[in-house]
């Protein structure tokens, strides 16, 4: 048995169903082959190092599987005519790689973007245990009141000196 | 027979060995570490940054120290993860 990878860069737009799809092609394409999926993951969302057709950001997925040796070259003309007609709009670019029989299953692959910010604001300022950027920070008075209130001040330091 | 000594200026010696104090001794990181040497895949884009400049080109072995043998396999994962839009191919405005 030959264990390979292949890496999937997606659009942002892709949704569930068309996530589906290309597991199940896997999956069946791998079951008439009498091979088998290792892993289907997904790793998140990517800002890209330059644009791919016009896009900033992209959608990483990686699918490890293998399969006999004499039914390679028919597999990868399936999946590369798959990539081409019927996931073109969705998938931009693919790229398969084989793997050591020694290979282990942990690899290393750089943080997506979306993670520590998928609360928000909100969550940002309750982690770090933040009353808000301004802190409690009342709606300012009109300026009129803001003179009376230095005069105050003033006049009870006055009567404590007098005291 | 006289014996003819090759000249040699202190000048230059001294200036040779100035320089070497400062240098330390180059080496392959990846030969002496293996869990390092298993790190080197196209995927792990954090690492293969650390072997470029900054306008995106592949360092050479002569700066960063590595052997023949782990230059090669660098430089063919890079080349892997830019056409994944992993690492750039060159410093961009953006």
């Amino acid at each position: 048995m030959l264990k390979y990878e292949t890496l999937i860069l997606a659009r942002t737009q892709i949704t569930a169903d068309e996530l589906s799809i290309i597991e199940n092609f896997y999956e069946n394409l791998l079951s008439d082959v009498k091979g088998k999926v290792i892993a289907f993951d997904k790793w998140g969302k990517y800002r890209l190092a330059y644009p791919v057709k016009k896009n900033d950001y992209g959608i990483y997925i990686l699918v490890r599987y293998e399969m006999l040796e004499e039914t390679v070259t028919s597999a990868f003309k399936k999946i590369s005519e798959f990539f081409k007609i019927k996931c073109s709009e969705v998938v931009m670019r693919n790229v398969s790689v084989k793997l050591d029989e020694t290979a282990s299953t942990i690899y290393k692959y750089p943080e997506p973007v979306d993670v520590g910010r998928a609360g928000g604001l909100d969550t940002f300022i309750k982690e770090n245990k933040m009353e808000g950027f301004l802190g409690d920070a009342k709606p300012s008075s009109p300026v009129e009141d803001k003179k009376d209130s230095p005069k105050e001040e003033t006049s009870t330091e006055k009567k404590v000196e007098q005291n | 027979m006289t014996k003819f000594k090759l000249k040699v200026s202190s000048r230059l010696l001294k200036k040779k060995v100035r320089k070497q104090s400062f240098l330390t001794p180059k080496h392959c990181r990846f030969c002496s570490d293996k869990e390092q040497e298993e790190g080197i895949d196209y995927k792990n884009s954090n690492l293969l940054r650390v072997f470029l400049t900054e306008r995106g080109k592949i360092l050479p072995s002569r700066v960063s120290g590595n052997c023949f043998f782990h230059q090669r396999e660098l430089s063919k994962n890079i080349k892997l993860a830019r056409s994944m839009a992993l690492l750039p191919y060159c410093a961009m405005h953006r």
